[in-house]
């Protein structure tokens, strides 16, 4: 209770007030922009948060990453065209809902299901990551180091599309991370003589290039013109009572599905979205309305999404380990600004922590205060054509980079980064994997060198420690799961066929 | 899945294929050290025997969907990094605000301004408006190139 108070008096403080709500607007405005998501907004402006304090800095990047959350439904609804990846299942029942004439009862109930998601996130990462974090305290470079393969895992597991490819960008995040000074020898390392290799690859220019320019380069030769906005008329933004009755369910399940799935590595909240939508599909008596403007479409998918974004957080600021590629991003402003997130971050920086998670449920309630009323603003907003707003991506990447270092290197890295970045990405290589493993390699190493001298070069301790243990056990199964699973049915088909014949 | 995309994907498996190699020589070259004293080469090694293994895997078992690349605009896009790489490189020598206009008013003809001089005033406003943003109200340090423009 203390430490909420803390985190209150941290978060209401006149300048992380304005930050917050600077935050959570741009969040807004870079959900509803098509093609510029929370990754890329975020890696765009860390540059910009280096001259505020850690604590300033971290509220404004997770006001960006919820505030997108916000405003990702918005295009969803009105232009079928959502504005990142985890409003995509919204398109379905919302557009259904707008052509219908209830477009503003489908983004009120966005609205409002995300509130409550992201409150109640909120509420349950201020309670659990204080113990984990604690917990997490009983953990030596063994059990760190198999926890952090356990995350990598999860990420090969849960990713979209082909986890072999996932696993070649895991490998190549892996090996860009290790550039540079060895931490124990201070030999360098894949540094090919080149002095701009010496203090490693940045990261904020490699992932301004994967998120920023990839995705320009991707939208190059795209449509002319902006999006067409369907609803004329937004209409009441309200739900009936007969509409909060149906939505109650989705948001209340949405919320803990989301929480529950933004915990894990890789989960996130496009993977919890698509989950929330498809558990109330099956849910439903009449799930036939699914897809036609049925309100639980929205509801439901929207507190998911929101709830992970929340539930985020709790391995970055508890375990020091990032759960997707947005949180990847803040562990490294954190970290930039001389603050390690992990189990000692309560005792050690507790205006951090309390102020972050204090941060986001005021955030959360300046978002439902601002949004209902600016909705037909974001709709203006929404028909901003990337033809113009491309190059202004580039523009302030440029800037951006060019000002982590005064550097014109860092600059090369980027625009190198953003077209191997797109050549990957058109041949379907998902860059998150890459932005997790080039995080938390360093850290990787070290807990993977130490746990060896601790050990005294015995490997065994590394499988038979209890925590440890656990953990491969659990990697393993994460891996090999779909596989076996995949043996065990194939196997079941073999002999079904055979019985049949006989 | 057309030829054209299976050898691109081919390639790029490969090409990858290569960094790994690269980096395996490298770390052995380093040293993998012994379990009790470890070397600097040695999660490295581990990392790229992971991305040669499943590079070889990519190029064995690849099945991308058609729909999830596009193949329009290859031109356009090729136009587009090409303007980007000129902007890295000239950053410093022509400094922020030439650099800026230019590829600004370029990248908006790649990405569909329809009209140059349209392009160019979206440019220079740009360019320069972002100049005063970043250098005279954010007290950011931008090139400014050898004609000091």
């Amino acid at each position: 209770m203390e430490g909420l108070l803390l985190g209150f008096q941290v978060a209401l403080s006149a300048g992380n007030l304005l930050y917050c709500l600077l935050g959570a607007l741009l969040g807004v405005l870079v959900g509803i922009l098509p093609g510029l998501g929370p990754a890329a907004s975020i890696a765009i402006l860390l540059p910009a948060t280096f001259t505020l304090g850690p604590s300033s800095a971290i509220i404004m990047l997770a006001g960006i990453y919820y505030g997108a959350m916000y405003g990702g439904s918005t295009t969803s609804i009105l232009v079928r065209l959502p504005g990142e990846a985890a409003s995509v299942v919204t398109c379905l029942d919302g557009y259904e809902m707008a052509r219908q004439g209830r477009a503003g009862v489908a983004l009120g109930i966005a609205a409002i299901g995300s509130f409550v998601a992201g409150t109640l996130g909120v509420v349950a990462l201020g309670l659990l990551a204080p113990p984990l974090a604690a917990l997490v305290l009983l953990f030596g470079p063994i059990e760190y180091f198999a926890l952090m393969l356990l995350g990598v895992c999860l990420v090969l597991g849960l990713a979209q599309g082909s986890r072999v490819k996932a696993a070649v960008m895991a490998a190549l995040g892996f090996l860009l991370g290790l550039v540079g000074l060895d931490p124990v020898t201070g030999e360098q390392r894949f540094t090919f003589g080149i002095p701009a290799l010496i203090d490693g690859i940045g990261f904020v220019p490699v992932a301004m290039g994967l998120f920023g320019i990839a995705e320009v380069l991707a939208h190059a030769a795209g449509a002319a013109g902006g999006p067409e906005v369907v609803a004329s008329r937004i209409g009441r933004l309200l739900p009936d009572r007969q509409e909060r009755a149906r939505a109650r369910g989705p948001i209340l399940r949405g919320s803990l599905l989301g929480f529950l799935v933004g915990l894990l590595p890789g989960g996130g909240a496009v993977l919890s979205s698509f989950l929330s939508y498809a558990l109330e599909k099956r849910l439903a008596p009449d799930s036939e309305r699914f897809g036609r403007g049925a309100i639980e479409g929205v509801a439901g998918p929207e507190a998911a999404n929101n709830a992970a974004a929340s539930a985020s957080f709790i391995p970055m600021l508890a375990m020091g380990i990032p759960s997707n590629a947005v949180v990847a991003l803040m562990l490294a402003a954190l970290m930039i600004h001389g603050v390690t997130p992990g189990p000692l971050l309560v005792s050690q920086h507790p205006d951090i922590f309390w102020g972050v998670i204090a941060s986001m449920y005021v955030g959360n309630a300046i978002l439902l205060v601002l949004s209902l009323p600016l909705i037909t603003l974001f709709v203006q907003i929404a028909r901003v054509p990337y033809r113009l707003l491309g190059p202004l991506v580039v523009l302030f990447s440029m800037a951006g980079a060019y000002s982590l270092n005064n550097d014109p290197s860092d600059v090369l890295i980027m625009v190198l980064a953003g077209v191997v970045g797109f050549v990957l990405r058109s041949f379907a290589f998902d860059p998150a994997p890459f932005v997790l493993t080039m995080v938390i390699a360093p850290m990787m190493e070290i807990a993977l060198r130490q746990g060896l001298v601790v050990a005294r070069g015995d490997l065994s301790q590394f499988f038979g420690r209890p925590l440890a243990a656990l953990m491969w056990l659990a990697s393993a199964a994460v891996l090999l799961g779909p596989a076996v699973g995949r043996i065990v049915r194939s196997a079941r088909a073999d002999r079904r066929a055979s019985d049949g014949a006989r | 899945m057309s030829r054209s995309r299976l050898a691109g994907i081919n390639w790029a498996a490969v090409a990858l294929a290569g960094v790994g190699v690269v980096a395996a020589v490298e770390s052995l070259r380093l040293g993998i050290g012994r379990p009790v004293e470890p070397g600097p080469g040695l999660l490295p090694l581990a990392a790229a025997a992971v991305l040669v293994g499943s590079c070889a895997a990519v190029v064995a078992r690849d099945r991308v969907p058609d729909e999830a690349v596009r193949e329009v605009g290859r031109a356009e896009r090729l136009a587009a990094s090409l303007v980007l790489l000129c902007a890295a490189l000239a950053l410093e020598p022509l400094g922020y605000r030439v650099t800026m206009l230019s590829t600004v008013t370029l990248l908006a003809r790649v990405l569909g301004v329809r009209r140059w001089l349209v392009a160019a005033a979206f440019g220079a406003v740009a360019a320069f408006g972002s100049d005063v943003l970043f250098s005279d109200l954010l007290g950011m340090a931008l090139p400014r190139g050898s004609w000091r423009l």
